[in-house]
């Protein structure tokens, strides 16, 4: 479970994210929309533990991110917008790296480690450094590295960036299975038809601001009053 | 918006460029006392003479020559062959031979900021002392310091050029064994021609009469090189020959024009076509080792498995760089050769105070060698976490762990060349009482004050999104550690000074060497360690809490 609790983000006097609170229960696929620089990354990051609020509380699985960090960090997993790797490592170095991070025991991990590297088709890359990495792939070991722990909840920016149409299949099987396996998934995007084939619930923020936050069959129902294309929702409500 | 939020200028930066600006500013006007004092102190405390003198400025502008030039092919190496905006500039409309040029200037001025501040204030002070009018420094500045450094810096890339242009027939590992070996080789050639101990017991054979021109003690060889050509500049100014001067400074001006010429036509020929050879060399890296090694990430481990991979992460991004192991074996090849020389060195000296002199310079050198180390290897340690800080940074394992690895690590090489320092410099010493343990005492202390200082103001100053460590380790707030090391190394010779010329003077008298002399210094210089090393970490870890 998430819970942001009037979660504010200053830049100085700008305010980045402006009173911001949801709750997201277990087992829920959430989508986070918004256009460029709505304050979408920035939620993120202070989720993953990568900024502090400025006010406000964030929670993850009953632990708060700056009161008790180690513990918030043990159940999720993160996949960045941008997928920066260390360059020196290959692919299977740095999923052994993160694997150690979150304490997984070694035999585990291989075998965790191979079915994900089966899974997502990363095949010889995998014993390749990362600098030889295109964008794709550098997006597909950061997506493994997610979920190599298996956690309870998975935080994701933008995870279609970069990726060919057979990647971004695989990573959509992937995730679908593990909202259906019961772990929450909260995923900022831009891309309208992930929502829609993905997400449980969507919230849409627009300079700092929530202002919509309903299922997707409700979204569908909005969608009805416009041209029926999600689009026009969407460039309506962010007007 | 106002102003003030556009400016993004908030009292935290304000605060730290004046710190900044302090330190430069103490640096620069203790670089202008140092000078003038050492002058004064050799010549006239000791009575080298004016010939030894600018004898040992050229044997200081020889290492530094040799600094410049091969710390300028690592960091070339890194920025023209290695780096993400020349692959996007090679798509523009630019000439290779314009990138190379801008490149190349960007390189020398990014990395000569300090030696800029550190020429100018040691000239100032030199000039200060033999009352030399203004557009001495000047002249300095504009017509001496700048194209030395031009010269070391380009004569560096044409062999760079000169590398990558082999490296398309023959293995680069073994063209890099080659060149440091020539480096090496050089190195000890010059120390071997040039000794210093030699030319010094040549010279005072006429003791008092120093200050005649021993030009016949030059080997020809040495004549050769653009270090000894500024010292000769620096002597006959002072002396009054300006006709000898100009023909110098004509000399250096020439070959600095000679060597960028060549320079920018080597590169407008060879840039695009070794840059494509450094793909390949990219691309033919070998893969992970093979199955079995206890250091793969994958191998089991006793240790914490945080530890453990954090350890083995440091292990595989450093040996797999270039630009990290190959600069470290040539610094550690530098400190060998110090090492070997000092060691067996015989040091014919009765004065205490010419002893206490050459006792405090080999102490000033061994800890300027492990400020010079830790500047490099430690400072850019957290910047080179690079963009993917992310996966710390959200991952269950607290930041401090991470910084404390980090500084563990590399601590104990360095203490173990610190301790090899301290060992072989001790040897002209070894019949004094005390010495070698306040040798000892010394380098501990300065090992772990400056590996604690570059580790925590690098932290501070992270730069995440600089690859390059010797840009990171070139940068205004490396700069600013490394002057404020450059303080603490002056604090521990002016602990130790007292001390040990009244150890040395005691010894020459057959007194009682009383060992509270040293025991009080000993205390000072660990308290001094334990405050500043506190302090750095301090800072260092709580920088690490800011958002990325």
């Amino acid at each position: 479970m998430l819970i942001l609790d009037h979660v504010v983000k200053k830049f100085g006097s700008y305010a980045a994210v402006d009173d911001l609170s949801l709750t997201i229960p277990a087992g829920e696929f959430f989508g986070f929309l918004g256009p460029n620089g709505a304050g979408k990354t920035t939620t993120i990051k202070m989720m993953t533990g990568l900024f502090a609020p400025t006010s406000g509380s964030i929670s993850i699985n009953g632990f708060d991110i700056l009161k008790n960090p180690i513990e918030a960090k043990t159940s999720f997993g993160y996949i960045p917008d941008q997928p920066f790797l260390y360059d020196k490592l290959t692919g299977r170095e740095f999923l052994y790296y993160i694997g150690g991070l979150f304490k997984i025991p070694k035999a585990k991990l291989t075998q965790t480690i191979d079915a994900l590297i089966d899974q997502f088709e990363i095949g010889s890359w995998v014993n390749k450094r990362a600098e030889d990495y295109s964008q794709g792939m550098r997006q597909r070991i950061t997506i493994a590295a997610a979920f190599v722990h298996e956690p309870a909840t998975i935080i994701i920016d933008e995870p279609m960036i970069g990726l060919d149409p057979r990647s971004a299949r695989l990573t959509k099987d992937a995730l679908k299975q593990k909202s259906k396996d019961g772990v929450s998934i909260f995923m900022s995007t831009h891309s309208l038809e992930i929502v829609d084939e993905l997400c449980d619930r969507v919230g849409i923020i627009k300079e700092g601001r929530l202002i919509y936050l309903d299922t997707r069959d409700n979204l569908h129902s909005v969608k009805a009053q416009y041209d029926g294309k999600l689009e026009s929702v969407f460039l309506e409500l962010t007007r | 918006m106002s102003w003030s939020a556009a400016s993004s200028i908030t009292m935290q930066v304000v605060a730290r460029e004046t710190v900044g600006m302090l330190v430069f500013g103490v640096f620069g006007i203790g670089a202008f006392f140092a000078a003038r004092f050492t002058t004064f102190f050799l010549l006239h405390t000791l009575g080298i003479g004016m010939f030894l003198l600018h004898r040992f400025i050229a044997m200081v502008l020889f290492v530094l020559f040799l600094s410049i030039n091969v710390g300028n092919i690592v960091v070339s190496f890194s920025t023209m062959y290695r780096s993400d905006e020349v692959q996007f500039l090679l798509t523009t409309p630019v000439s290779h031979g314009t990138l190379f040029a801008i490149k190349f200037l960007d390189n020398f001025f990014y990395s000569s900021g300090t030696l800029f501040l550190a020429g100018f204030s040691l000239f100032l002070g030199y000039g200060e002392y033999f009352q030399l009018p203004w557009h001495f420094h000047l002249f300095m500045m504009l017509g001496v310091l700048v194209p030395f450094m031009l010269i070391a810096a380009s004569t560096a890339v044409l062999m760079l050029l000169g590398m990558m242009a082999a490296a398309s027939r023959f293995r680069f590992r073994t063209i890099i064994i080659a060149v440091m070996v020539m480096y090496a080789l050089q190195l000890y050639l010059y120390f071997a021609v040039t000794n210093p101990v030699d030319l010094a017991n040549e010279v005072m054979k006429f003791y008092p009469n120093v200050n005649q021109y021993f030009g016949y003690l030059d080997a020809p060889a040495v004549r050769l090189l653009p270090n000894f050509w500024v010292s000769q500049i620096l002597y006959f100014y002072t002396t009054g020959n300006t006709v000898v001067v100009a023909q110098y400074t004509a000399l250096l001006i020439g070959v600095c024009v000679l060597m960028c010429s060549l320079m920018f036509l080597a590169g407008k020929q060879l840039y695009y076509g070794t840059w494509i050879t450094s793909l390949s060399l990219k691309a033919s890296a070998p893969e992970e080792p093979k199955p079995g090694g206890v250091l793969r990430l994958a191998s089991p481990s006793w240790l914490p498995s945080q530890t453990e991979v954090l350890l083995k992460r440091e292990f595989w991004q450093f040996v797999r760089d270039p630009a990290q192991w190959i600069h470290f074996l040539v610094m550690v090849g530098l400190v060998m050769v110090f090492v070997i020389s000092i060691g067996a060195l015989e040091f014919r000296l009765s004065d205490p105070m010419l002893k206490t002199t050459v006792y405090l310079s080999l102490l000033a050198f061994n800890i300027f060698l492990i400020a010079s180390i830790t500047l490099r290897f430690l400072f850019p340690q957290m910047s080179l976490e690079g963009k993917a800080y992310w996966s710390i940074r959200s991952a269950p394992i607290s930041p401090a762990s991470v910084y404390w690895i980090k500084g563990l690590l590399p601590l104990l090489p360095l203490l173990v060349i610190g301790g090899a320092l301290a060992l072989f410099s001790s040897e002209p010493f070894r019949d004094i009482p005390f010495l070698g343990a306040a040798n000892g005492v010394s380098i501990f202390c300065s090992t772990v004050t400056l590996v604690s200082l570059n580790l925590g103001m690098g932290s501070y100053f992270a730069n995440f999104t600089e690859k390059n460590p010797i840009r990171i380790a070139s940068s205004h707030g490396a700069t600013l550690t490394f002057l404020v090391g450059v303080g603490y190394l002056l604090f521990v010779g002016i602990s130790f000074f007292f001390p040990v010329y009244l150890t040395l003077k005691a010894v020459s008298i057959d007194a009682y060497v009383r060992p509270q002399w040293m025991l009080y210094v000993f205390a000072a210089n660990v308290v001094v360690m334990i405050l500043l090393s506190t302090l750095a970490h301090v800072i260092g870890t709580r920088s690490l809490q800011r958002d990325f």
